[in-house]
């Protein structure tokens, strides 16, 4: 009896334990593709249990006979659902083809229709009865030879299952190995025990101890699920995850070998899996310390290492895991390595545009500083700013360009700041700053606004462009002189060519009619003839004179030697002696005169033109005065010929002084008298101007002589 | 070759330069141009001669000439402003006005043309070839030009 109990009762909490199973797995049949075949198992295996001990409680043959052969509606299918199943594993789903099922399930499905039918034929289990010799009432039967065939093809199902989860398994590596081990012990026990009940081995007698003992593949199939859930899709999920990660991955064991490698770790080492498999990982890659200190390494460990790829290197952050058995003795190590190449380039590129940038702040030649927006506190300054403005670093960190006035009007800043907010930048405006010693500088401002850990700053430099401003203006002036110069040389060549064609043509015209005289006899139309030869002769020998005078008044005065002017305006009066008694002009010199430095013969030169212009332009005055002088106004000594003659518009003051002006075409003169007393004054460093109080007021001309006064 | 009209002739020369001037009266008078020339000296002379003043007043003496030459350079008054001056009055401004000058410089010849000048000459230095102008000129002038209807 107890035999029988404990038969019974293992048959029903073996049923009991795969139906639950059964229940539990069909939560993960959407999402894992194993789950279908071992909910079907479950529930077959449960109900073959079930129907076992059904069978081996009946009373009478007929029921017996009657729950045999519905345990066999189940069983034919047990070890198809087993192929299933670890073909669903192991993933090779394309091998669950429609075909080739039904090409399995020919034999099953033949021998449920056979049990079902045993009563009528032979060709199944045939001439049922109660075996009562042993512990336990059992059937008993014959069996045909398609029976055995069915149970042989049952167990070479069975024995293919086992056969494709340990290859598969070998070969994909995969990383459920516990899961692997447990599936293949839930797969291999039954079959074992029935292989011993074919033998004829039972523990009890005319019992197949196949189906009591399912329990043990229920505790098997129940460890593989609840401790290493291998129907769960995390273990999967890791495996993918490992196979597809970019991070090269190795498994050593204790003597460096490599016993699983991702394909990442394939194509770090150019080796196919297969060939990497097996060999002594220091053998496959370049000698590397820092790597084989990682492959050696005890316990966890992490270092940055760099992989010469012949082509270009590579940096990782490797990784090492020290692997230990249940038991705590290390077995193997995994190996991690995270391809850190990127990020190390753009730290490199970083560290060199930041040295860039801070060669180039500290180097440039324009004044560059670094100012914080909200506040205008000035954070940074180079040595340009120091060389432009003058302010020492120290002088300026921490204080605002307001503290300093370091721009010279307040709006341009603000301008500048409104910009700035509008625009994010501001490019080359010109702008005036002051420096430190108070002097003005011209800027070409650029700046910009950078946000720095979310604070935004102005970056600006300032290029001092005084100089060049200065060189501008310079040329300007310089180009409208040459222009002036341009068309004073245009009316001088016009006006020369003019000028002395008139005597010319006088004396050519003259010469003829002289001919037509002599011829006629006309001897007192010759004299006149020849006056007027000889008149145009002096006029033509007079302007060819002033001409050279004036060539010569601009240039430099090379030797300046102490002119006393006293002296040269009573010589000047003495060479004009002639006309001053002519029209009674009494002229004044005074005796403090200073003493100059200068071209005595051109300043000579200056003091005839300007005397001889005075009694020229005497007007109607009765009683005609010259009379030369000299004032102090500041530090300037002003030298003024002065007379009380006809006077000069003031619109016309200026005029007088350029080429060939001749206000007073009346009065006989070249209209290069003044033009020459200006050259003369210049190029002595002086200027010259005309004073008039208006016409018929007299004139005075004025000029001054810097060459130091002896 | 245009008949010599019957009525006198008058000509109005503006010429500082006593030399050119004797040269431009020899010039006209050997040619028989001209019954008569009258000479101003610059420019001050020249209008108040063509506007009847002062010395000038009497147009019996001092006829409105019927060609005026003009020479640029001029004392008081400049050639150029004389001649904007006639331009610009409406009795005068249809005499015809030759600007007879030795200066070839481009801005006198565009300024007098602006001014409406009715001929621009450069004096020739060469003396027959002057000769020959001053008798083309009174035959153009005098001659073939038809005279305005003074008004």
């Amino acid at each position: 009896m107890l035999i029988f109990d404990l038969v019974i009762w293992m048959l029903i909490i073996s049923g009991l334990a795969m139906w639950a199973l059964g229940l539990y797995g069909r939560r993960f049949v959407p999402r894992v593709s194993a789950a279908t075949p071992y909910v079907i198992l479950m529930f077959s295996a449960g109900a073959w249990a079930m129907l076992y001990a059904l069978d081996l409680l009946a009373p009478t043959l007929a029921l017996k006979v009657l729950f045999h052969n519905l345990r066999f509606v189940f069983l034919p299918f047990i070890s198809v659902l087993e192929v299933w199943l670890v073909i669903a594993f192991v993933r090779k789903n394309e091998w669950l083809r429609p075909d080739w099922a039904a090409a399995v399930c020919v034999i099953p499905v033949v021998s449920v229709a056979l049990a079902l039918t045993s009563p009528l034929h032979t060709l199944f289990r045939y001439n049922f009865s109660i075996d009562t010799s042993g512990p336990i009432a059992v059937l008993q039967y014959n069996e045909s030879p398609f029976f055995t065939l069915f149970i042989l093809y049952s167990l070479a199902l069975l024995v293919l299952a086992i056969i494709i989860l340990a290859v598969e398994s070998l070969r994909q590596g995969t990383l459920l190995h516990e899961q692997t081990l447990l599936l293949l012990a839930a797969l291999a026990f039954p079959t074992v025990v029935n292989y011993l009940n074919v033998l004829g081995v039972s523990p009890v007698q005319g019992v197949n101890m196949t189906t009591p003992l399912l329990w043990i593949s229920a505790i098997l199939y129940t460890a593989a699920l609840f401790r290493y859930r291998f129907l769960d899709i995390i273990p999967i999920a890791r495996s993918r995850l490992i196979e597809t990660m970019n991070a090269p991955l190795f498994l050593l064991d204790m003597d460096g070998r490599i016993v699983d490698l991702n394909p990442a770790a394939c194509s770090l080492l150019s080796l196919p899996r297969e060939s990497a498999l097996g060999k002594e990982i220091t053998t496959l890659t370049p000698s590397n310390p820092a790597f084989l200190a990682l492959c050696r390494s005890e316990g966890a460990t992490h270092n940055e290492l760099t992989w010469d790829e012949g082509s270009s290197i590579l940096f990782f952050q490797g990784s090492a895991e020290l692997l230990r058995t249940r038991g705590g003795h290390p077995d193997g190590r995994l190996i991690l390595l995270q391809d850190i190449t990127n990020l190390k380039q753009i730290e490199q590129a970083l560290r060199e545009s930041e040295e860039k940038f801070s060669r180039a702040f500290r180097s440039s030649p324009y004044a560059i500083t670094i100012t914080r927006m909200d506040d205008g506190l000035i954070l940074d300054v180079n040595d340009g700013f120091a060389q432009i403005t003058g302010y020492s670093p120290a002088e300026v960190v921490g204080r605002t360009s307001i503290d300093l006035h370091l721009w010279a009007n307040d709006t341009d800043r603000e301008s500048m700041v409104n910009d700035l907010r509008a625009n994010k930048r501001v490019y080359g405006r010109e702008f005036p700053f002051v420096k430190k010693s108070g002097a003005i500088l011209t800027g070409l401002f650029s700046a910009e606004v950078i946000i720095v850990q979310g604070i935004p700053y102005i970056l600006s430099s300032i290029n001092d462009i005084t100089d060049r401003k200065r060189a501008e203006e310079q040329r300007e002036s310089l180009i409208h002189e040459l222009e002036l110069k341009n068309a004073e040389l245009d009316r001088f060549t016009h006006t020369i060519s003019h000028d002395l064609k008139n005597p010319l043509f006088a004396i050519k015209g003259f010469a003829e009619i002289l001919k037509e005289d002599l011829s006629g006899g006309d001897l007192e139309q010759v004299q006149a003839d020849l006056a007027r030869i000889t008149a145009a002769a002096d006029i033509m020998e007079h302007l060819i004179t002033t001409l050279l005078t004036l060539s010569r008044s601009g240039r430099s005065v090379d030797t300046p030697s102490p002119v006393p002017m006293t002296e040269i305006a009573r010589e000047a009066a003495g060479l004009l002696d002639a006309p001053i008694r002519e029209h009674g002009v009494n002229v004044v010199i005074p005796d403090h005169l200073p003493v100059v430095n200068g071209d005595r013969q051109r300043l000579l030169q200056v003091m005839m033109n300007l005397i001889d212009n005075a009694i020229k332009f005497r007007g109607t005055q009765r009683f005609p005065k010259v009379e030369v002088g000299v004032y102090k106004k500041g530090e300037e000594t002003i030298f003024f010929v002065r007379d009380n003659g006809r006077g000069i518009a003031p619109e016309k003051r200026e005029e007088i002084f350029g080429l060939f002006k001749r206000l007073n075409t009346d009065i006989q003169g070249s209209g290069i008298g003044l033009t020459t007393v200006k050259r003369i004054i210049e190029a002595h460093g002086g200027r010259v101007w005309a004073k008039s109080e208006g016409p018929g007021k007299g004139t005075t001309i004025c000029f001054t002589l810097p060459g130091k006064n002896v | 070759m245009a008949e010599l009209p019957g009525e006198p002739l008058h000509i109005l020369l503006v010429e500082d330069n006593e030399a050119h001037a004797e040269l431009v009266i020899r010039g006209m008078r050997d040619q028989q141009v001209a019954n008569r020339i009258h000479h101003v000296i610059d420019g001050e002379q020249a209008l108040d001669y063509l506007f009847g003043r002062g010395v000038y007043a009497d147009r019996e003496k001092n006829p409105l000439p019927n060609l005026i030459l003009l020479d640029l350079r001029l004392p008081r008054i400049d050639g150029l402003e004389v001649l904007k001056t006639l331009k610009t009055t409406p009795n005068l401004l249809r005499i015809p006005i030759v600007v007879l000058t030795s200066s070839d410089a481009e801005s006198d010849i565009a300024r007098s043309y602006d001014y409406h000048a009715n001929s621009y000459v450069v004096k020739p230095l060469e003396f027959k070839k002057f000769t020959q102008l001053m008798k083309d000129l009174g035959f153009y002038w005098l001659g073939w030009n038809m005279k305005p209807i003074q008004g």
